[in-house]
Formats: C-alpha cells, sequence, structure tokens
C-alpha cells in the first residue's frame, strides 16, 4: 500500500494549460508528478513545470517527471508506462485532460475520418491508458479522474458542427461509466469533472485548476461541473 | 404504392423483417445488402420484385454508401422512411478492463455503429429532403443509455450505442427545423444475428418486433414533438 506522505499522480495530457496547472498545483501539494504530454507529430514536449510554478527548488524537481507521447500508438503507452514506472514504484491516480476538439465548417459534409479520429482520441486513448497503467496501480489508492467537457448534453440547441467531438464525449462517458462498474468494486473511485471548454470560464486557469485538483481528490463519487 | 422506405442491414434478422412488413404493407423498399450471397433476403425480394430493390450497402465505408445512394437515385425520386438498422456486436464483448480489451473492435464497432448512421443520413440527404414523410428511426440500445449503464464489459458495444444516441440527437436538433421527424428505438433482446451466429437463446421473434416498431415508426405521437429513445414495450429510457 502507497505510504501517506508519498503520493503519486500521472497527468495524461499535462501539455494543456490546465494540465500544466493541475501538475504545479499537486506539485506544490506535495505529490511525485508524471506528466505526459499527448503529443503528437509536431507538438512540443510539456514545458518545465516547476519552474513556471513559481515554488521552484531541487525537492521539487526531483518530484518532476514528464515524457511525450503519442497516445493513439500502442507502442508509445507502452513506451510510457515503461517511463513512469522507471520513477514510480506505484501509481495513485491518474488524471486524463487531454480533449481534442474540432468542428466542421459550416455547410461542410460530415468527415468520417474526422470523427473517427475524434473518438479514438478522446474516448479510445483514456480507455487504452488507463488499462496500461493499472497494473502499477494496484498498490496505491486507485482513483482515475477524467476532465470532461461539460458540453455534451442531449438537449443542448447546439450547431451540428461538432457533432464528432460530441459523439467522442458521450463514448467517453459510457466508457467511463462501464469502467467504474467494473473497477468500483475493486476499490477503484473514478472522478468525472466537467468543463465548459468551449465557452471558457471566468476563473484565473490556476484557480480552475485548484477548483478541478480538490474536487478528484474528494471522497464522494459523482459526475461534478466546475 | 405507401412511399417509399430505405432499410440498412436488410439481409437478415430485423432489418428484413422491416423490408418483409414494408413491402406487404404496399411500400417500395430499398434494402440494403451486406451479405451478397444471403439467400432470405433474396428470396424475399423474389416474392416482391416491383416493390423491393436490392442496394448492396456497406454502412462502414464512405464509397459504399455513396454508391448505394447514387443506385438509389435511378431507382426512386425522394425517399419517405428511413430505418437505420445495420449494426453488429462484438466476439469479444466480454473483455473487463484490465484483461486487455481488444481496441481494434472498438474502431470497428463504432465505424458500423456509430459513424454509419452519418454516412447513411448525409448520402442520401437529397432523396430524402423531397420525401413526403421524412422520417429517419434508428434502431439503437439500452446498451447506450449511460444513465443506466451496469455492465462491466461490452466497451465496444456500449460506446458506440451511446455515441449513436448522441449523433442522432445533433443531427435531429438540425434536421427537424427541416421538417424532419426521428424515432429512436430499443428492440429488445432478439433472436436475430449481431454477433455472427443466430442468438436462439434471446427473448424476441424478429417478425414480433419489427410490427411494434413499424407502428411506433409509422404513427403520430410524443415522438414528433421531441426525441426520446423508446422500446419495443413503449418504455422511455433515459440517455
Amino acid at each position: 500500500m502507497a505510504t501517506p506522505e508519498k503520493k503519486t499522480i500521472v497527468v495524461i495530457g499535462a501539455e494543456h494549460p490546465l494540465g500544466e496547472q493541475m501538475c504545479a498545483f499537486w506539485l506544490a501539494e506535495g505529490w511525485t508528478v508524471f506528466a505526459a504530454a499527448a503529443g503528437t507529430e509536431g507538438m512540443e514536449g510539456v514545458k518545465p513545470v516547476a519552474n513556471t510554478s513559481g515554488v521552484g527548488g531541487e525537492a521539487l524537481l526531483s518530484r518532476f517527471h514528464e515524457s511525450t507521447f503519442n497516445p493513439l500508438e500502442a507502442a508509445s503507452i507502452e513506451a510510457m508506462v515503461l517511463d513512469v514506472e522507471s520513477v514510480m514504484d506505484h501509481v495513485d491516480m491518474i488524471v486524463h485532460c487531454a480533449l481534442r476538439c474540432e468542428a466542421m465548417e459550416p455547410g461542410e459534409c460530415i468527415d468520417s475520418h474526422q470523427v473517427m479520429a475524434l473518438y479514438t482520441y478522446n474516448a479510445v486513448a483514456p480507455l487504452r491508458i488507463t488499462e496500461a497503467l493499472l497494473p502499477l496501480m494496484e498498490g496505491g489508492r486507485r482513483r482515475i479522474g477524467f476532465i470532461t467537457d461539460s458540453r455534451g448534453g442531449m438537449y443542448e440547441e447546439v450547431d451540428g458542427r461538432h457533432i464528432g467531438y460530441d459523439m467522442s464525449l458521450a463514448a467517453l462517458r459510457m466508457g467511463v461509466k462501464n469502467m467504474s462498474n467494473a473497477l468500483g468494486p475493486e476499490g477503484f473511485a473514478i472522478r468525472t469533472v466537467m468543463l465548459d471548454m468551449q465557452r471558457g470560464s471566468d476563473l484565473e486557469m490556476n484557480r480552475r485548476a485548484q477548483l478541478v485538483c480538490q474536487r478528484l481528490t474528494e471522497e464522494r463519487d459523482e459526475e461534478g461541473e466546475v | 404504392m405507401k412511399g417509399t422506405a430505405l432499410v440498412t442491414g436488410a439481409d437478415r434478422g430485423l432489418g428484413l423483417a422491416f423490408a418483409s412488413q414494408l413491402a406487404s404493407q404496399g411500400w417500395r423498399v430499398l434494402a440494403g445488402q451486406y451479405l451478397l450471397e444471403w439467400s432470405e433476403l433474396l428470396d424475399l425480394a423474389r416474392c416482391h420484385p416491383k416493390q423491393i430493390v436490392l442496394l448492396p450497402l456497406d454502412i462502414s465505408s464512405d464509397a459504399s454508401v455513396r454508391e448505394a445512394a447514387r443506385r438509389a437515385s435511378k431507382e426512386v425520386k425522394a425517399i419517405d422512411l428511413v430505418i437505420h438498422n445495420a449494426a453488429v456486436s462484438s466476439p469479444f464483448k466480454d473483455q473487463e478492463i484490465g484483461s486487455g480489451l481488444n481496441y481494434k473492435e472498438m474502431i470497428r464497432l463504432y465505424n458500423v455503429n456509430a459513424i454509419g448512421l452519418l454516412r447513411v443520413t448525409e448520402a442520401f440527404r437529397s432523396l430524402t429532403d423531397v420525401g413526403g414523410l421524412k422520417r429517419q428511426c434508428i434502431i439503437s440500445s439500452e446498451a447506450g443509455s449511460i444513465e443506466r449503464s451496469h455492465r462491466k464489459a461490452w466497451f465496444s458495444y456500449c460506446m458506440s450505442k451511446a455515441a449513436l444516441n448522441m449523433g442522432v440527437a445533433r443531427l435531429y436538433e438540425e434536421l427537424r427545423h427541416e421538417g424532419y421527424t426521428y424515432r429512436l428505438f430499443h428492440p429488445g433482446w432478439m433472436k436475430t444475428y449481431m454477433s455472427g451466429v443466430r442468438n436462439d437463446a434471446a427473448e424476441l421473434e424478429p417478425h414480433e418486433v419489427a410490427t411494434m416498431a413499424l407502428h411506433y415508426f409509422l404513427t403520430s405521437g410524443e415522438a414528433d414533438r421531441r426525441l426520446m429513445m423508446s422500446d419495443w414495450q413503449g418504455q422511455v429510457w433515459p440517455w
């Protein structure tokens, strides 16, 4: 079992501003953080979060690790997991905050390739990554968090330009539900936090990240919107 | 002639039953044919030579769907009713997370069960836009109800059906302003070939469900005013 004084977390999508701030928050809270940047071709790796957090220090940096991987490739996910394993003997929490959103242009026909790409990135990849990391979670606090988009209500009067994105969100929610049904009885706590990613937020990003992090570590097992 | 209907996945099971009953009721039926050698649909078409038009149709393929729409436009001037019936299940559906989920299956099922609807809707717009009834009927499943999700496995199928429901919701929101109406239907557990072989352990015969479904598809009601998923017993399922 994990010792209370050593908490470990893997943040998938650390290249996003929210992911970056969450890494900074958990570092400041004493966690050991593995920042996995879901990079694909042409993307850069995550910035050294510890240096931008304003807290700094060698002790902080020793608890921060990063890598870039392709969430669409099995071999790349495996390599990322090996990287995690090389610096952590267990993982207490995984947080997924890498969503890709694409919309059709007005009048444009539905592109089946785009719809599929959004599904594989937003819905399939988080399951695949979680499954790959599960063995490392056996001795930990067993928490998995998903940051998703609050758009996706079935009755929302939204235009259809995000149909592929919205479908991928629905698929993710279902996948997370089935995962929760399976892993909940084994002591896992699965949390989903919904953000209004399209309309943004009045909160500063670091305050938003703080609220998300607090929601993810709360005890009650519900979806919540920040 | 009552009107013209397009039924995807009409080779066997529920789709075949739809094609058969619609033809018996006087409809012209464009029967989407995926299994070109399967004899049941061929036999049915021989019984209704003027009414049933066989349309090779693989809803997982952009090219196939476009070609089917092209062929359909040579046969009919308009389509009044579309029944999006074609779907697949997975032989790996009982895998749980941690046992090695089959991600290729997740993609295959999504391509058929979720994206198929989008392909067919879009490709046949020129014919459905000028149809009299403008009714789109989708065979979904309780497995796509996120609120009622109870399964520990069935990832591919459940995710594809949840996405299908969302796709229908978005299309509904767009197309209802153009006069389209929708029926989203959970058919229950039927003796069909979803997994590739006929499931004789199931409860319902396809022809029984087709009768109930067609009644729901072709009559006016609350479904004209709002989008909902109803089942063969008239119960409404939460999203």
